[in-house]
């Protein structure tokens, strides 16, 4: 349509975007040459691909809707679009208001729709397409809430008591590989690994038993009996897998065998009600673009580019590579080793690294290797640390992108901050200092480290918002049976306490069922549906936590309806409602009430959760358990009152007690934050390093070691592993078994590997500001190993001369 | 040195039509609080019944394009098969009917849109489900209160139905579709042509006087639609086809409505004439229970007040899109307003003009604009 020369010349005006050496390669590369960019964090990776699409558009005459573009996030999504749609407007106006030789342009230029591109994650790309090419009479299911999912493992786990099993616990907890014992719940988190990671990496479930589960099942006495367990007869024909054999007995089953056992049931639940999960969903994708019997429509693509490669799984990777197959389509990719997080959600970031090999054997070409690491992030300072730290181990080094360059420094600038360290003795003493930093830089003066001073950044000082505590994990509780107070929950009350108080956004790390606004609901809700506590004494295996909660619950809702006088018509309704009295003469109580709608009227009077943003999300977690409750419960969410069936009526209100409001005060529930658009900006962010991925913060204070007093081997796999974790067992467990093989690298050195990318994602957040806090322990040549403050895995610590200035 | 500031910057670039601009046109403060992926809505039966019906003909209509599909009428267990299977889907998503008799009549009309609307409109359609897009633009870069918003975006609709058809060929002049666009489109062009159809769960909008402007939105509706789908196809798009599906099995408040304007409007080509059949059914029924399923008037009669014609014109076209880029403005000036707040009954414009939209909101005891103000009500069932 127009040269390569005119469309580069376009871009800096009508974009204000200058390529360098690198862009410009990735933007100019031929359209029928796949590439593998090695993108570094904030070298303009999503500049690169926009403009890569559009030069496929512009120059190369591709049509938008030839091209498919897959991103790891709906939130990236809507940035590639947004840039796409904006970028794409100006080059368009800019050649419509340029000379040019053609005179068919402006026609042809006329005939381009930018939205045309698809562009999206893939998952809703496989949603899409198994809509499109659906056959009369198929039903496709539906992605089911991650909640309800789990909560059907869980019973898929726990009928026939199989919980109880004590093979299959211990079986269960050698794959999770902490020490100490899990909880069901953590047992029946290690089933939905097994059961994401046995399809994602494509498992060969025959294989998987015939062979056995190895040095696990050894390890565990698998050949035994595993006592008396009663699975039932499940007599439904939609088993997604039937790779357990039929005649297999329960009585003389392995553990994995029982474990296959209950994957099969969890699916069977699932199907029965018309749902899936997320490998689920790809997996039909793959079996359909594979069919022969039943062969997809044509798909039209020419171009796929696929967002953060490196947290791909080989289940993806296949369907990817069959559209290529396909439709002769070229793939681009984009993502960087480096920045690999989600080993434990199923990815597989040597299918990055061998990008190149694995595509040649897959499509028969190699594809073009481009690194862009001129970074447009951060200051100077922080480029440097963040070298040098992805290099001080040189064990890491082999497993990165050969060939990768360092991050490019900027140019700089005598005012930059230095990378600033903030360690003290224990984490109190870390959060009142943190606060009086936070405070001095959102509503001070700034604050002067050696001799240059940072200084607030708006005219009304910084927004608490551009400010981010980045952590392992954004908890304010330890986990176990006598929780301690955690580093975000001490900043959050230093702060608060601070004048003038600085709030801080954490939803993902809060206890919600603590929470003030989601006690006084939930004790609300409680006296409506079971005022005198009769139901909830019935309730069978509640912990003395739940109990305690469901307690406080209560105590809050009366102690606002009895000290707030602007809450008597509250008072009043919820009085009334516990006796199941309308209030109203000539009207009697509806045998049947959808407990939604008591929902809503509550809210009525709380206006933190109905006009603040905040607030919405805390409700919305009550009505998406309430729509769990409605599939997992026969009474569908509804309150019963039958006179003539009194023992009904009692089931309903037991089964909401137990299926909608446990869960939320046993704190099983996440908040969904795809639905938070924007984080606040009057409130700082507490995110854990995976949450902050893809975002940037003017300020980010990194944790990297606020409850290390010690070095136990409790927390060994955050600071310095000493065998591997979790998904590193899945791995050995299950790789063998699949097409990936099995993996050479050991578990121990893999979990090192990850650690090292975690850090490497939380140091190249921050724009301006990095800080790195702990406690004096963690700290370089302290007792407490630890590989976010520059110890490799040979036990050597590399910061002797620590690389920062202390506060 | 100073730090950097993060922009505001929404980077928010898709909206879809009927999800985002007309729902926002109902109400602001409703769309906020129930835009998909927001807290699930209590009342959620005018939710079931539009998707529903949507499905269900969707399902008919891949049934009737492949060889192995029933003929109509499809006999009543191939129907009730569908239509469970439907419902099963949509409970799987969470939208349930929790009114019996609202369930009932949903299923009703559903069965009547496959057999009595499938003969009429099924033989025409080309495709089904269709998403458009088209990207626009502002003049200028936006900002609101602090924000910056980006000047491009995109408009997306979900489009149900595309019926092509040649309006002069013999073979179908007899057919109902045709006379009908013979009789209401100014002109009728002698190529193949395109229509788009519209399927609506809600009741044909009254043509008295306080509902028009939620009609001139479906027509507005219709027109952008038309505006995003022409790039894709060589056939001109002269129409809309908007079917009120509720028409189909009215319901008993819609059968005493139209008993009213039977009274009050003659000559209205919606209300039967006087002397006719229906008028006379109209006029003597005499309600029987609460949950009595009103007669049946002709097949003609309904599908007269099931099927709306849009003609689609170039200056119709135009004001729509104009019309949805202010509501985007519109959309992004209350986030922004809420971003800035921390607040969200005050950032939203609110709009209780239409009583049927209030009653299904959730927010409506709280909304400011809502008169009378209310508390909520505890539940209860008259005594008969």
């Amino acid at each position: 349509m127009i040269s390569l020369e005119l469309f580069l010349d376009t871009i800096p005006h009508a974009t204000g975007k200058t390529l360098n050496a690198a862009q410009l390669q990735a933007v100019a590369a031929p359209a029928h040459t796949p590439l593998f960019i090695v993108a570094g964090p904030g070298t303009g990776k999503t500049a690169v691909l926009t403009l890569r699409i559009l030069r496929l558009i512009f120059v190369d005459s591709i049509p938008p809707h030839a091209i498919l573009a897959t991103t790891f996030t709906r939130r990236a999504a809507h940035e590639l679009r947004s840039r796409l749609i904006s970028w794409g407007s100006a080059i368009l106006r800019s050649l419509h208001g340029s000379s040019h030789d053609s005179p068919d342009l402006p026609a042809q230029l006329a005939q381009i729709e930018l939205s045309h591109v698809q562009l999206g994650t893939l998952d809703s790309f496989c949603e899409q397409f198994l809509r499109a090419c659906r056959l009369p009479g198929e039903h496709p299911s539906q992605l089911a809430d991650p909640f309800l999912a789990s909560t059907l493992l869980l019973r898929a786990f726990t009928s026939g008591r199989l919980h109880r099993n004590p093979l299959l616990r211990d079986y269960l907890q050698s794959l999770r590989g902490f020490s100490g014992s899990s909880t069901t719940t953590e047992l029946r988190d290690v089933i939905q690994s097994v059961s994401d990671r046995l399809r994602h990496d494509l498992v060969d479930r025959q294989q998987l038993l015939s062979v056995g589960s190895g040095d696990f099942d050894r390890s565990v006495g698998s050949a035994g009996a595993v006592g008396s367990v009663d699975l039932g007869n499940s007599g439904h024909s939609a088993v997604t897998h039937s790779a357990v054999p039929a005649s297999t007995d329960s009585s003389c089953a392995s553990p994995l065998q029982l474990l296959l056992r209950i994957l099969q049931h969890y699916d069977e639940a699932l199907s029965r009600r018309l749902l899936c999960d997320f490998p689920a969903l790809e997996k039909a994708v793959l079996a359909r673009l594979q069919s022969t019997a039943a062969p997809p429509p044509a798909v039209p693509f020419r171009m796929i580019l696929i967002d953060e490669y490196q947290d791909t799984n080989l289940l993806q990777e296949q369907i990817f590579f069959q559209l290529a197959r396909m439709t002769h389509a070229v793939i681009t990719v984009v993502g960087d080793d480096d920045q690999s997080l989600y080993r434990f959600r199923g990815a597989t970031v040597d299918l990055f690294k061998d990008f190149p090999q694995r595509h040649f054997r897959a499509l028969g070409v190699h594809p073009a290797r481009i690194f862009l690491s001129e970074n447009y992030r951060s200051t100077a300072a922080i480029i440097q640390f963040v070298n040098q730290f992805v290099s001080l181990d040189s064990r890491f080094q082999p497993v990165r992108t050969a060939g990768k360059p360092p991050l490019g420094l900027p140019r700089r600038r005598p005012t930059d901050a230095p990378v600033l360290g903030l360690f003290r003795d224990t984490p109190e003493q870390l959060a009142e200092s943190l606060a009086r930093f936070l405070h001095a830089v959102i509503h001070g003066r700034g604050i002067t480290v050696h001799g240059r001073t940072i200084r607030p950044g708006g005219s009304a000082g910084t927004a608490a918002g551009d400010c981010a505590l980045l952590c392992s994990s954004p908890l304010e509780y330890t986990r176990g049976p006598r929780p301690r107070q955690r580093l975000p929950l001490l900043l959050r009350m230093a702060l608060e306490h601070s004048q003038p108080g600085i709030p801080i956004f954490n939803p993902r790390g809060r206890n919600l069922s603590q929470v003030p606004t989601v006690r006084l609901l939930g004790g609300l809700l409680l006296q409506c549906l079971d005022p005198t506590a009769t139901f909830q004494q019935q309730l069978k295996g509640l912990s003395p936590q739940t109990s305690a909660t469901l307690t406080l619950w209560r105590t809050t809702s009366t102690t606002a309806l009895t000290t707030q006088p602007h809450l008597q018509p509250l008072a009043t309704f919820t009085d009334y409602y516990g006796r199941r009295d309308p209030g109203r003469s000539g009207h009697v109580w509806p045998v049947s009430v959808p407990c939604i709608e008591l929902l809503y009227a509550l809210i009525h009077w709380l206006p933190e959760l109905h006009d603040s943003p905040t607030g919405q999300l805390w409700f919305e977690v009550f009505t998406r358990q309430l729509h769990a409750t409605e599939q997992l419960s026969r009474f569908r969410g509804r309150i019963l009152t039958d006179p003539s069936n009194p023992a009904l009526s009692a089931k309903s209100i037991l089964d909401l007690l137990r299926h909608f409001l446990l869960p939320i005060a046993e704190d099983s529930i996440p908040i969904d934050e795809s639905l938070i658009e924007s984080l606040p900006r009057d409130q700082v962010n507490v995110l854990s390093i995976h949450q902050s991925k893809g975002l940037e913060f003017p300020l980010v204070i990194v944790d990297v070691g606020s409850d290390l007093q010690h070095p136990r081997p409790g927390n060994a796999f955050r600071r310095f592993p000493n065998g591997p974790a979790t998904p590193h067992r899945l791995e050995d467990l299950l790789r063998p078994h699949s097409p990936l093989g099995t993996v050479s690298r050991n578990g121990t050195n893999r979990a090192f590997d990850d650690l090292y990318r975690q850090y490497f994602v939380a140091f190249s957040r921050p724009r301006d500001v990095l800080v790195l806090a702990g406690l004096n322990a963690a700290r370089p040549g302290g007792p407490v190993p630890n590989v976010a403050c520059g110890w490799d895995r040979t036990g050597r610590c590399h910061w002797q001369k620590i690389p920062w200035c202390e506060i | 040195m100073t730090l950097s500031v993060c922009s505001l910057t929404d980077t928010r670039s898709t909206w879809d039509i009927a999800a985002d601009l007309l729902s926002f046109l109902r109400c602001g403060l409703q769309y906020r609080y129930s835009r998909p992926g927001k807290p699930r809505p209590s009342h959620s039966s005018q939710q079931f019944s539009g998707q529903f019906l949507q499905q269900v003909l969707e399902d008919a209509l891949l049934h009737s394009h492949s060889t192995a599909g029933p003929s109509f009428p499809w006999p009543d267990e191939r129907l009730c098969e569908l239509l469970d299977h439907v419902e099963r889907r949509l409970a799987a998503r969470g939208v349930r009917c929790h009114s019996a008799i609202g369930r009932h009549y949903t299923r009703l009309r559903a069965a009547a849109a496959v057999n009595e609307l499938g003969p009429f409109l099924f033989p025409f359609l080309c495709h089904a489900r269709l998403q458009v897009r088209s990207s626009r633009r502002t003049a200028e870069p936006v900002t609101h209160g602090g924000s910056d918003n980006q000047p491009s975006w995109e408009l997306t609709a979900t489009i149900h139905a595309v019926a092509r058809l040649q309006l002069r060929d013999p073979a179908v002049m007899s057919h109902g579709l045709v006379k009908l666009l013979h009789q209401q489109l100014p002109a009728v062009p002698a190529d193949t042509v395109e229509i788009l159809v519209d399927f609506q769960g809600n009741r044909r909008p009254d043509s008295s006087s306080c509902r028009r402007p939620f009609e001139d939105v479906t027509q507005q509706q219709i027109q952008a639609c038309s505006s995003l789908y022409s790039p894709r196809t060589p056939h001109p798009v002269i129409a809309g086809l908007v079917c009120y599906l509720s028409e189909l099995v009215p319901s008993r408040r819609q059968f005493l409505a139209l008993r009213k304007a039977l009274m009050q409007r003659a000559g209205d080509p919606c209300i039967p004439a006087a002397d006719s059949q229906d008028a006379r059914i109209l006029r003597t029924w005499k309600p029987g229970s609460a949950n009595e399923v009103p007669p049946l008037l002709s097949l003609a009669f309904r599908l007269q007040r099931t099927l709306s014609i849009i003609p689609i014109t170039s200056a119709g076209q135009q004001a729509a899109l104009q019309h949805f880029d202010s509501t985007v403005q519109r959309i992004r000036l209350c986030r922004s307003r809420e971003l800035l707040t921390g607040r969200i009954v005050s950032a939203w414009e609110r709009n209780a003009a239409n009583a049927a939209v209030c009653r299904a909101c959730d927010a409506r005891t709280w909304c400011p604009e809502h008169t009378p103000a209310q508390q909520p009500e505890l539940p209860g069932i008259r005594l008969p």
